[in-house]
């Protein structure tokens, strides 16, 4: 009833917030983004001035009146500077990391300090979303300070750490900056959005069945029913061209240059492509022969290996360089089995 | 054992020495125990604060030895009085919280506490100087609270930020003390002081004696025009009718207050009066001062004050705290304005039993033939004929203490005389009754008379069946100087004078320079009583009154508008100046350029990049003397930096700015 009751209210805030607070990559505190109340010290000391008051009051005693009266000044000053204060901080979210599952995840921001006064502190704090439930299921949030050192105009990177969260692509919910300069009266606070999706890749298990060298593949086929071998082969040089090879060898830019036939000379590729296999893993969970797959796809690329990736249900063609690798590990992140619904419950249970 | 200076804990030393200060100030509602509890907790402290990493005490502890510590207090409040046991509880929380300083919650739960003990401080101690003592506790205890939202280290204070704040926070907080409309007390509340200095409505001959060790300040008196002379100086305060033996008190209470008018009474307006304004400290007694007849004037304090069938001033309630009163009083009008015939039997009222020797003597001495000048006359002589002795240490006389005194030991102070000489008078069958109040007081600059406990007196009025009650004071025949001059001139041994109080200030009154310091110090202290401490609700009507002309419900709220509207005035242009800075220092940096530029003749045109304008003027200068070959460089200088910067640096830093600047300035 009350769980019902409180996610009602969750999504109608969430809501409210979408509306007013869209997400973007840069935020600037100011009047539209920013809530302020008083802490509960803020309104412990309104009550010390109204206790003062009747104190004073009641004992005809000036001096304890100018007392009450001077606490209250400095709180209603406080409200202002701690607004002041907050709305000189803006936050940029900057490119991250890349970040694995169960492992510490970290979200790069940027924070520019417009004000003069340094070392003060910022805090954030996120709630954790029914599907980032990882450590805590009942959605408490864990709070984390961020020093913040703020020099005159100058900017600082900091990283936000978010914990650890499963593979998947995820949507973050929204993260809440909070301080309560100057003197701990009022807390001033926004919740911002990261309008990107974070993803997620599967944390790399370490296995030896792909643990290889550059050496010819041959001797290990009996073991790997992982590999297939194709050939490839790799540029090595340029030499005379001669009757038997092949025309599509010959590098006709010499020869539209005028500097006669001349091939391309090939040497024999010694290692063999590889092709990842979810398939192989069947005797794993899901997430592990994911994670082991991740390690490989790490390892490969590491060792500038050519691969291709065999999912199942999606496949990649064997490549190497950057954007392979990145292309390899999103399939790997965004995989879902919809054969083994089994497992995916298990997300949940499992850590 | 070696005390690294470098890690000290700043903030909870500050908070020791706030807390120990504040303590030190308001020592006497403090119980002994609590007193001793505090000195080993601060001990505790003090190492804590030496050793910042020393192991921490458990909170559970320290709960329960908290909860002890109030259940004793509660136990003892019921004697001990709500306001003392309130801070004595205090005390005790504040030095326990201390201990644990960890969290933000502790130290914050510290500075709330301590700040309820400045305020009871407050109550007690009024000066300017303690004024000022708390007030910088007050500021000490927001710059910790700041600190504590600072990471640069846990240990350090930095006042830089909160400071302003505070500066900020007072004009408004005088504004709004100013505005705000000043209620009456909204319940009785209970005493203020918890010492009894002061005169008291029970007097034994010995008590004025020892109140004439303490130099603290009674009441001031402003006057208008004429300042009374030293003779004329006798403050009423309290009027004693019953005597037994020993000891005088009050039996004859009469509940209603009396008012008097000049006209009514047919007073010629050349009749002599004193005008002047009192401002009293706070006391025990709910007796106020004033000469000889007291009227009260209209616009002070008469809804409290009263006055009394024996000439005195009373007011409602104990004085919590201090009370400002005028008074206009006429000394040359005869004591017989009120009907008190109900009221002789008291005034004849002698103890059954004791002091027979002064029971004979005064049968012997006096018949009832003789008239009343005439047994007055034969009474005074007994002290004017004996060698009597006027002495701050008069011996101790438990038995029989009249005879003891008019026939052995022959050495007194005021109260023995006047408590032997109204004994004596009633003996003789003449209604008298004992008056005690202060003779005298001290000048100061501007018309303002101080009085002080030392000048504590006690005196003797006899009633005149037709001239009503007339004053008869015996220390005046045995030691006139203490009516001419004060205390201290009248004592033959000087050194007697402050003896119990070597620190007295009083005691400068010989040296030149301190004496006079001391004078200003008064003057500084009368001002800020009059002005701060007396701003009641009258005053405050009056200034409205000043200000707006009238004295009504809409003008007391149009000057609150006013107040927060000249509050977010002041809000607002604090914080315009704070925004106003050049944001982009870029451009700042420019403009200046360009004007250093302008100064030698050239104009920066639109198309124009920094370095075509450079190399414009580098190559326009040549042979001219405009521009000297230092100013050039500085010039070149700049621009491959500025460029450099510009298009080359990420994260440009201030030193940056400051070095461009410079070389700017150089030109």
């Amino acid at each position: 009833m009350l769980s019902s009751i409180s996610e009602w209210f969750n999504t109608h805030r969430n809501r409210w917030l979408d509306r007013r607070i869209p997400a973007s990559h840069e935020y600037r505190f100011d009047l539209n983004n920013t809530f302020i109340l008083p802490t509960s010290f803020g309104w412990v000391l309104i009550f010390v001035v109204i206790f003062l008051f009747i104190l004073g009051t009641n004992y005809q005693n000036n001096l304890v009146l100018l007392l009450s009266f001077f606490a209250l000044s400095v709180v209603l000053l406080s409200l202002f500077h701690s607004f002041y204060f907050f709305t000189r901080i803006t936050i940029k979210f900057i490119k991250n990391e890349e970040l694995f599952a169960n492992q510490p995840a970290f979200l790069n921001i940027k924070v520019i300090n417009d004000s003069d006064i340094i070392e003060s502190r910022l805090y954030y704090q996120h709630q954790y979303s029914q599907h980032l439930t990882n450590r805590d299921r009942r959605g408490r949030s864990k709070k984390s300070i961020v020093r913040m050192l703020a020099l005159k105009n100058n900017e600082q990177e900091h990283q936000l750490l978010l914990g650890a969260l499963p593979r998947g692509k995820h949507l973050l919910p929204r993260i809440t900056f909070f301080s309560s300069y100057p003197f701990g009266l009022f807390k001033t606070w926004s919740h911002l959005a990261v309008s990107d999706k974070l993803m997620i890749f599967p944390e790399p298990i370490q296995n030896k069945t792909l643990h290889f060298t550059a050496s010819s593949q041959k001797d290990e086929s009996g073991e790997n029913r992982l590999l297939e071998n194709s050939s490839s082969e790799e540029l090595q040089g340029i030499r005379e061209y001669k009757d038997e090879d092949p025309i599509h060898h010959v590098s006709w830019k010499h020869v539209a240059k005028g500097q006669g036939m001349l091939s391309k000379d090939f040497a024999a590729h010694q290692s063999s492509t590889i092709v990842l296999n979810l398939s192989a893993f069947s005797d794993y969970s899901l997430e592990e022969s994911l994670g082991m797959l991740c390690y490989s796809v790490m390892q490969l690329s590491k060792n500038q290996q050519n691969f291709g990736l065999n999912l199942g249900t999606q496949q990649i063609l064997p490549s190497s360089g950057e954007s392979h690798r990145k292309q390899c590990l999103t399939a790997l992140a965004l995989f879902s089995d919809l054969h083994s619904k089994v497992n995916d419950s298990h997300i949940g249970e499992d850590l | 054992m070696r005390f690294n200076v470098r890690v000290v804990d700043r903030p909870a030393l500050l908070f020791l020495i706030a807390f120990i200060v504040v303590t030190l100030t308001i020592l006497e509602p403090l119980m002994a125990w609590v007193i001793v509890l505090i000195a080993c907790i601060c001990g505790i402290l003090l190492y804590k604060v030496f050793r910042p990493n020393s192991k921490r005490i458990q909170n559970r502890m320290l709960n329960l030895f908290a909860v002890f510590c109030i259940a004793v207090l509660i136990f003892f409040s019921t004697d001990y009085g709500l306001l003392n046991t309130m801070i004595n509880l205090l005390m005790v929380a504040c030095c326990l919280k201390m201990i644990n300083l960890h969290r933000k919650a502790d130290y914050q739960a510290v500075s709330v506490t301590l700040m309820f003990l400045v305020a009871c401080g407050m109550i007690f101690h009024q000066e300017i100087a303690f004024t000022i003592l708390y007030s910088t506790i007050i500021c000490l205890l927001f710059i910790i609270l700041n600190s504590t939202e600072f990471t640069n280290s846990t240990h350090s204070v930095n006042s830089r930020f909160s400071i302003p704040i505070l500066l900020q926070a007072v004009p408004i907080a005088v504004l709004l003390f100013v505005v705000t409309p000043k209620l009456p007390p909204l319940w009785q509340v209970p005493e203020g002081k918890g010492t009894e200095t002061g005169l008291a409505e029970e007097i034994t001959p010995g008590d004025i004696a020892n109140l004439a060790q303490s130099d603290d300040l009674v009441f001031r008196a402003e006057f208008s025009d004429a300042i009374p002379d030293n003779s004329e100086r006798y403050w009423r305060a309290i009027v004693l009718d019953y005597f037994d033996g020993k000891t005088w008190s009050i039996q004859a209470r009469d509940p209603q207050h009396y008012n008097w008018n000049e006209t009514r009474l047919g007073l010629p307006s050349s009749q002599r009066y004193f005008e002047y304004v009192i401002i009293a400290e706070p006391s025990t007694t709910q007796w106020l001062y004033s000469i000889d007849i007291p009227k009260l004037v209209n616009s002070s304090n008469t809804a409290n004050i009263k006055l009394k069938s024996q000439y005195q001033l009373s007011a409602n309630t104990p004085l919590y705290t201090q009370t400002l009163y005028s008074v206009r009083s006429y000394p040359d009008l005869a004591l017989n304005m009120f009907n008190e015939s109900d009221l002789m039997h008291a005034y004849l009222q002698v103890p059954t039993s004791g002091n027979e020797k002064t029971q004979e003597w005064v049968k012997r001495q006096i018949n009832n033939d003789l008239s009343f000048e005439q047994k007055i006359e034969k009474l005074q002589r007994k002290f004017l004929s004996g060698d009597f002795e006027y002495t701050l240490k008069p011996p101790f006389m438990p038995n029989d203490p009249v005879d003891r005194f008019l026939f052995d030991e022959k050495k007194g102070f005021c109260s023995h005389y006047a408590s032997a000489f109204a004994y004596m008078l009633r003996l003789a069958n003449i209604p008298s009754r004992l008056v005690t109040g202060y003779q005298g007081g001290e000048e100061q600059i501007n018309k303002v008379i101080s009085v002080y406990q030392y000048d504590a007196h006690a005196w003797v009025e006899a009633l005149h069946p037709q001239k009503g009650w007339l004053r008869f004071d015996p220390t005046a025949l045995v030691a006139p100087n203490r009516i001419a001059a004060g205390l201290r001139d009248s004592l033959q041994n000087q050194d007697e004078f402050m003896e119990q109080n070597p620190f007295s200030l009083a005691k400068l009154h010989d040296f030149p320079i301190l004496g006079e310091l001391r004078q200003i110090l008064e003057k500084l202290d009368y001002s800020w009583s009059q002005q701060v401490l007396g701003f009641n609700q009258d005053t405050q009507k009056s200034l409205i009154k000043n200000i707006f002309g009238s004295i009504n419900t809409r003008v007391m709220s149009l000057a609150l508008a006013i107040a927060f509207v000249s509050i977010g005035v002041f809000l607002g242009l604090v914080f315009a100046i704070k925004s106003y800075r050049p944001r982009d220092e870029f451009a700042q940096l420019n403009l200046l350029f360009q004007r250093k530029i302008s100064k030698f003749g050239y104009v920066k045109e639109k198309h124009e990049t920094m370095k075509q304008l450079v190399t414009r003027v580098t190559e326009t200068n040549m042979g001219q003397t405009n521009i000297s070959a230092r100013q050039l460089k500085s010039l070149l200088e700049y621009q491959e930096r500025y460029e450099a910067l510009i298009y080359g640096k990420q994260v440009i830093e201030q030193a940056d700015l400051k070095l461009l600047k410079g070389l700017l300035k150089r030109l």
